[in-house]
């Protein structure tokens, strides 16, 4: 089941083409930088824009040479940016708009995203995170065979947005409706997504798993000098004794990291964000000391940064890569060069979900 | 002063079903302005606001000459064996429904030009047709459009002259309105009734405008909600 698209589409003087095969599965990130084409990609698959080219859709053509299905034929739902409301009518006529959910049916579902209490609100009065869970529930009481949504937290504050990433993550297994999701933030992506296509200047330049895209270290395409590595792990054990957990890599379960246990642990997978800041390099394990995670690594590569006191050193954690900048005159002392064993000493985690 | 009553219910009588007509033929003028791209949008619109700047007079006579029983529309209603429109309540109708035109198309194409096109979008991507976006979406949303043209084309055929002078005359019942009673109470040197009527008639122009203002300064497209 997928969708499978090869489209080319033009905006002023902007040409794009898309060509892509996509599971029609879970959570699919559309991940680029701003002006990338990533709205226009969604638009093109909703079928808000006209675009020239092919669509299918489970293997239902949506786009050929011959005819475009309106947006209204395609059975989708779309989040836009700002929480679209029509001004006119409650959160509860909103909902209800169009479709033929049943009142019980709203209330169930309105109570589930917490906003159960604002049915009879106008939408003028609803906070931007209100607004987007009246959006969700509006499209997914549509019952639609793929919802869209573009970059449906960038009008949100920090505590919704995680609230809200929450009920998409949620909703997405329970109601089995595969969700492309716009953004530009690798936090949020890398906290709900499945799958990744990556969009720039028009094209999509790779498409893939998450974790397998998130691992690679040419993916994360910020500059060395704020490089950092984003790892899936999931729980191993909790230590009460001394408020710390200790997680095992998804994509390696021998490698395991020890965080402090700062609050009440819901969910068994967790995403670390690692920065290449916070990792040094040794080339003995030096038990003796505070650092918790000290790992052995192999170097694969070290990178000149723009600052030359300081070098980016690229090292593989089983399947997982991890970044470590240093001091030149360390690379130098340490003998560092593709292939040297290593230990990584990780001075600090940021847990993502 | 029974003339006179009967002059005003005349009148209200014109400027309503004026009114009601005038918002059916608008609202797809309207529609059709504000979202096409034709090149004949310019013309079209041209044609509709003419009334505003044209003397009613003149506005006038062509209709005389066009429903009279020499024009093309006079000659088809005697082959249809219908009545001559012109000096008849239908033919000031229709006078007052090309004279209103603009006050009725222009409010409503504002309203619609106002909407946000994404609601539209949004609409399309809930599998509402093109006919329920316009019905659920465009009619409601242009409310206060609707509102300002109602009063609007109301008011001003109440207060219309050139134009029915020249096609409808002065038939007590069938075409004498309001307008043309003062006229005809000044030209007989009734001022005292005269007096009475255009006092009224002052009353209700301010109390329209006054109205106007109010719905104005209260949006109703926002849905207040408090």
């Amino acid at each position: 089941m997928s969708l499978t698209l090869d489209i080319e589409h033009t905006k002023g003087s902007f040409k794009m083409a898309f060509k892509a095969s996509i599971p029609t599965k879970g959570i699919t990130a559309i991940y680029g930088p701003s002006g990338s084409g990533k709205t226009s990609l969604l638009r093109c698959i909703s079928g808000l824009d006209e675009c020239s080219g092919e669509i299918t859709f489970n293997a239902k053509q949506w786009l050929n040479k011959k005819h475009s299905l309106p947006p209204e034929a395609r059975n989708i739902a779309y989040l836009f940016q700002e929480g679209l409301l029509f001004p006119h009518l409650n959160a509860h006529q909103n909902i209800s708009f169009s479709n033929n959910a049943t009142n019980e049916s709203v209330y169930q579902l309105a109570s589930k995203l917490g906003i159960k209490h604002r049915l009879n609100a106008m939408p003028n009065t609803l906070s931007g995170g209100e607004k987007q869970r009246v959006c969700l529930c509006r499209a997914l009481l549509s019952k639609p065979d793929l919802i869209l949504m573009d970059e449906p937290l960038s009008a949100i504050d920090t505590e919704s947005k995680k609230a809200l990433l929450k009920h998409i993550h949620a909703v997405s297994s329970e109601f089995g409706i595969p969700i492309f999701y716009v953004s530009h933030s690798i936090r949020e992506i890398s906290s709900i997504a499945d799958h990744l296509i990556r969009v720039e200047s028009g094209i999509i330049v790779r498409e893939g798993n998450i974790d397998l895209l998130l691992s690679q270290a040419d993916f994360m395409f910020n500059s060395p000098e704020d490089r950092n590595v984003i790892m899936r792990v999931e729980v191993a054990r909790i230590s009460k004794q001394w408020h710390l957990i200790d997680v095992a890599l998804s994509n390696c379960p021998d490698i395991e990291i020890t965080l402090a246990l700062d609050k009440e642990v819901v969910d068994q997978k967790l995403r670390l964000q690692i920065s290449a800041k916070d990792v040094s390099i040794s080339l003995n394990r030096n038990a003796d000391q505070s650092i918790a995670n000290i790992l052995p690594c192999t170097v694969t590569s070290v990178h000149p940064m723009k600052n030359p006191a300081h070098k980016l050193v690229e090292l593989e954690l089983g399947q997982q890569v991890l970044f470590a900048q240093v001091t030149s005159k360390s690379v130098e002392i340490l003998k560092l060069e593709p292939r040297s064993q290593v230990w990584a000493q990780i001075k600090a985690v940021a847990v993502l979900d | 002063m029974s003339a006179d009553i009967q002059a005003v219910i005349l009148t209200v009588k014109l400027a309503t079903v004026t009114m009601l007509a005038l918002l059916l033929i608008a609202t797809p003028i309207a529609w059709w302005l504000s979202t096409t791209d034709s090149r004949w949008k310019n013309s079209i619109s041209a044609i509709v606001t003419l009334p505003i700047v044209l003397p009613p007079t003149v506005l006038g006579f062509y209709l005389l000459v066009l429903l009279g029983p020499e024009g093309p529309v006079g000659k088809l209603t005697t082959a249809l064996g219908l009545d001559a429109l012109v000096f008849s309540f239908a033919g000031l109708v229709i006078g007052s429904i090309i004279y209103s035109l603009p006050f009725a198309v222009q409010p409503i194409a504002i309203a619609f030009k106002a909407i946000d096109p994404k609601l539209f979008e949004l609409g399309a991507t809930l599998k509402a047709s093109k006919w329920q976006r316009f019905w659920l979406i465009a009619i409601p949303l242009a409310k206060p459009g609707f509102i300002t043209a109602a009063i609007l084309s109301f008011a001003h055929t109440i207060g219309e002259f050139g134009v029915i002078l020249m096609i409808g005359g002065n038939i007590p019942g069938e075409t004498r309105v309001l307008s043309i009673a003062i006229y005809e109470h000044v030209e007989a040197l009734e001022y005292e009734r005269a007096h009475f009527l255009s006092a009224g008639l002052l009353c209700f122009s301010f109390f329209v405008l006054w109205i106007t203002q109010r719905l104005k300064a209260k949006p109703i497209s926002s849905g207040i909600s408090k």
